[in-house]
C-alpha cells in the first residue's frame, strides 16, 4: 500500500533551464543599460568640450569687455553633471573597469581645461572667487580620510556656489596633464588641497577650510 | 559589473529564489485539476475529533462548538475532549457539552501526546484528528478533507491554517506567514513531500497508528514526528487546500518566540532522528524539499547579515560625514534626479523579476487562503518577517547544538 516516490528529472531540468535563461537575459539587459549609460556620459563630455571651446574662443575674439559676456556657470553645472555620472558608473562598474578609467581620464582633462580658463578669466577680469584643487586616491585602503575630505569639499562647493570652484583629481589617473599638475604643485601625500596656490597637506576640517576661505 | 561578495550573495540568492519559485508555480499549475474535489456527500467514514486541552477554560467551548457545527452526519462524528490535568475550570467547561454527545475525560498531566494517545485508545473510528483548544474549524472542512481519503495510500490529510483575527503587529505578520504556508503546503503535497502536518485538524487514518505506533513525545512536536514517520513508511500525505482551520496565534513577542523556538527545535530534532529521509528513495522530499529548507535558510541568513552590515556601516559613515559639516543639511539638498541614476545592474533587474514572481505567489496563496483584503499586513511582513525568521532559527540551532531544550509551557490561554 505504500507509494514509490519518483523524481521527474525532466521538470527539474526544465526549471533550471528557465532560471538560467532568465539570468542570462538579466545580464544582457543590464549590459545594454550600461552601454547606453556610458554612451550618454561620453555624449555629455563631448558636448561640454565643444561648449567650452565655444566660450574660450568667444572670450578671445571679443575685444571690448569680454568679461561682461563670459559666464562660466553653465559650464560649471555641466561639468558637475558629468562628475556625478562618472562617479555613479564607477560605483556600478568598479574602479578598475576600462570604460570607467577612460571616462575618468576624459573628465580630468575637461576639469583641467575649465580650471585653466577660470584662472585666466579670474586674473584678467579681476574676479574674486576661490579655486580649490583637490588631490585624492580612492583605491581602498590608501587614503582613509579622502572620502570624508571629498564630502566636505562638495558641501563647501554647494554652500558657496559661484564663490568657490573645486576641481578634484585622482592621483592614479594615467594622464600626462594630470601628472603634470601633480608635479607642479609638489603633491606627495593624499588628501592634498591647493587653495588659491597655497598647499594644504592632509585632512582639513570644515571649520579650518572655511576660515581659510574668508 | 562589479563582482564582489555582495554580488555573489545576491546572485546565488536570486538564482535559488527564482528556481524555487518557478518550480512551485509549475507544480501548482500541473496539479490544479487534481484539487477540484467535490465535498464527500455519501458513505462518510466515521471520524473522531480529539480536543486535548490544558488550562484553556476560556476557549475550549468555542472549539467544541465549531466541531459540533461541522457539516457532517452527527452519528459519524465522535468528539472526545481530554483534559490533561488542568488546574482551572477546563473540565467543567467541557463537561457542559456531554449532553450534546461529547465525551469528556480528565487525566493526570502528561503532555499533549499522552492526551492524544489516551483518546486514540478509546475510539474505533477509522479516521482521527485533533483540534487544539485555541483553534476553530470551518463547517465544510471535514467533508473536504474526507474526500482525499478515497485513495488507500493516503495516511493523512492536512487543512489550511489561518490566523482568525489578524489584528495587531505580530498577528498581521503571522497571518501573511500562514498564507504563504498554505501555498507551500499545497506545493509539498503535490510533490508528495509534505513533512509537517499542522496539529490542528490534520486528519489521519487510525490504521497508521495501529500499525506503526501511537504518538511519541518527539521533542514536544509530536505532529512533526508523525508526518516524518508517515513519509518514512512511504505513505502519502495530501492537502485539502480549501479546508480551513483557524488559530489565534501568539500576540506577544515572548510567546511567539517561545512557540517558534519549540517548533523549529522540534523540527531540527525530529529531522535528525529521521535523517534517513535525505535520500534518493524519498524522491522530491529527500533530494529537493528537505535540503532546500536548510539551504534557503543559509542563503537568507547570508543576505540579511550582509544587508545589515552594509546598512549599519553606511549609516555610521553618513552620520560621521554629516557631523563633519556640522549637520548643515540644507546645503546638501539638491533635486537633480535623472533616470540615469536608477540602478540597472543585472542584480537589480533580476531582483525585480524575482519580486514580480513573488507577487504572483502571494496572489495564488491568497486565492488558496480565500483572502480578499488587508494590504497593510503584507508590507509589515515584507519588512520584518525575514529578520524574525532567521532570528528564531538561529536560536533554535543554538539551543540544539548546546543541548538546551526550549521550555514547553503547556498550552495556555496565551495561545503558545
Amino acid at each position: 500500500m505504500s507509494i514509490r516516490k519518483k523524481i521527474k528529472k525532466r521538470k527539474y531540468a526544465i526549471v533550471f533551464g528557465m532560471t538560467v535563461t532568465i539570468f542570462i537575459f538579466g545580464l544582457l539587459v543590464g549590459s545594454m543599460f550600461t552601454t547606453q549609460k556610458l554612451a550618454d556620459v561620453r555624449d555629455l563630455q563631448d558636448t561640454l568640450r565643444s561648449d567650452t571651446l565655444d566660450l574660450e574662443v568667444t572670450y578671445t575674439l571679443l575685444e571690448q569687455d569680454p568679461c561682461e559676456y563670459v559666464n562660466m556657470s553653465l559650464l560649471v553645472e555641466d561639468l558637475q553633471d558629468v562628475a556625478e555620472r562618472v562617479d555613479f558608473l564607477e560605483g556600478e562598474l568598479g574602479k578598475d573597469d576600462d570604460n570607467v578609467l577612460r571616462l575618468k581620464k576624459y573628465y580630468s582633462l575637461l576639469q583641467l581645461r575649465q580650471w585653466l580658463f577660470e584662472e585666466r578669466v579670474r586674473t584678467e577680469c579681476a574676479q574674486n572667487q576661490s579655486i580649490i584643487l583637490y588631490f585624492y586616491n580612492n583605491e581602498p585602503g590608501t587614503c582613509p580620510s579622502c572620502e570624508e575630505q571629498g564630502f566636505i569639499l562638495s558641501y563647501l562647493r554647494k554652500k558657496y556656489g559661484d564663490d568657490l570652484s573645486v576641481y578634484s583629481f585622482d592621483i592614479q589617473t594615467q594622464s600626462e596633464a594630470v601628472q603634470a599638475v601633480i608635479r607642479r604643485h609638489a603633491i606627495e601625500e593624499v588628501p592634498s588641497i591647493v587653495l588659491d596656490e597655497e598647499l594644504l597637506v592632509g585632512f582639513h576640517s570644515t571649520d579650518e577650510l572655511e576660515l581659510l576661505l574668508e | 559589473m562589479k563582482i564582489d561578495i555582495g554580488f555573489i550573495i545576491f546572485a546565488v540568492a536570486i538564482f535559488v529564489g527564482l528556481f524555487f519559485t518557478i518550480y512551485t508555480l509549475i507544480t501548482v499549475y500541473e496539479n490544479w485539476g487534481r484539487h477540484r474535489t467535490p465535498l464527500l456527500r455519501k458513505k462518510e467514514p466515521r471520524v473522531c475529533v480529539i480536543i486535548p486541552c490544558y488550562n484553556e477554560c476560556l476557549t475550549v467551548a468555542r472549539t467544541i462548538e465549531s466541531v459540533l457545527a461541522l457539516d457532517y452526519p452527527r452519528r459519524k462524528l465522535e468528539v472526545i475532549v481530554v483534559d490533561d490535568g488542568s488546574t482551572d475550570d477546563t473540565y467543567a467547561a467541557a463537561k457542559k457539552f456531554e449532553k450534546r454527545g461529547v465525551t469528556v475525560y480528565k487525566k493526570r498531566n502528561g503532555g499533549k501526546h499522552t492526551a492524544l494517545n489516551f483518546a486514540l485508545k478509546k475510539t474505533t473510528a477509522p479516521l482521527v484528528g485533533a483540534l487544539d483548544a485555541d483553534s476553530t474549524v470551518a463547517p465544510n472542512a471535514l467533508r473536504k478533507i474526507a474526500w482525499y481519503f478515497r485513495k488507500a495510500t493516503v495516511m493523512a490529510v492536512t487543512p489550511s491554517m489561518k490566523i482568525d483575527i489578524p489584528k495587531g503587529f505580530l498577528r498581521r505578520i503571522q497571518s501573511v506567514e500562514f498564507i504563504l504556508g498554505i501555498y507551500l503546503r499545497r506545493v509539498f503535497a503535490d510533490l508528495g513531500s509534505q513533512h509537517v502536518t499542522p496539529g490542528p485538524f490534520t486528519i489521519y487514518r487510525k490504521e497508521f497508528f495501529e500499525k506503526h505506533g501511537f504518538y511519541r513525545k518527539a521533542h514536544m512536536t509530536e505532529d512533526i514526528e508523525v508526518a516524518l514517520r508517515i513519509q518514512a513508511y512511504h505513505y502519502l500525505i495530501e492537502n485539502a487546500t480549501d479546508a480551513y482551520v483557524y488559530t489565534h496565534g501568539p500576540s506577544t513577542w515572548n510567546a511567539l518566540y517561545q512557540q517558534r523556538l519549540r517548533w523549529y527545535y522540534g523540527f531540527i530534532s525530529n529531522l535528525w532522528d529521521y535523517r534517513r529521509l535525505f535520500s534518493k528513495e524519498h524522491g522530491n522530499l529527500g533530494l529537493f524539499i528537505l535540503p532546500m529548507s536548510f539551504f534557503s535558510l543559509a542563503i537568507l541568513s547570508s543576505v540579511l547579515v550582509y544587508t545589515l552590515t552594509k546598512m549599519t556601516s553606511s549609516f555610521v559613515q553618513n552620520m560621521y560625514q554629516y557631523w563633519l559639516i556640522g549637520f548643515d543639511f540644507w546645503e546638501l539638498l539638491e533635486w537633480n534626479f535623472s533616470t540615469f541614476f536608477i540602478n540597472t545592474s543585472p542584480i537589480a533587474l533580476l531582483g525585480i523579476v524575482t519580486l514580480l514572481l513573488g507577487v504572483s505567489v502571494i496572489m495564488i496563496a491568497r486565492f488558496f487562503a480565500g483572502e480578499k483584503k488587508i494590504l497593510w499586513s503584507y508590507i509589515l511582513f515584507a519588512l520584518f518577517y525575514s529578520w524574525l525568521y532567521v532570528f528564531w532559527w538561529v536560536n533554535a540551532f543554538f539551543h540544539k547544538v548546546f543541548k538546551h531544550k526550549p521550555i514547553w509551557g503547556h498550552k495556555s490561554n496565551t495561545g503558545v
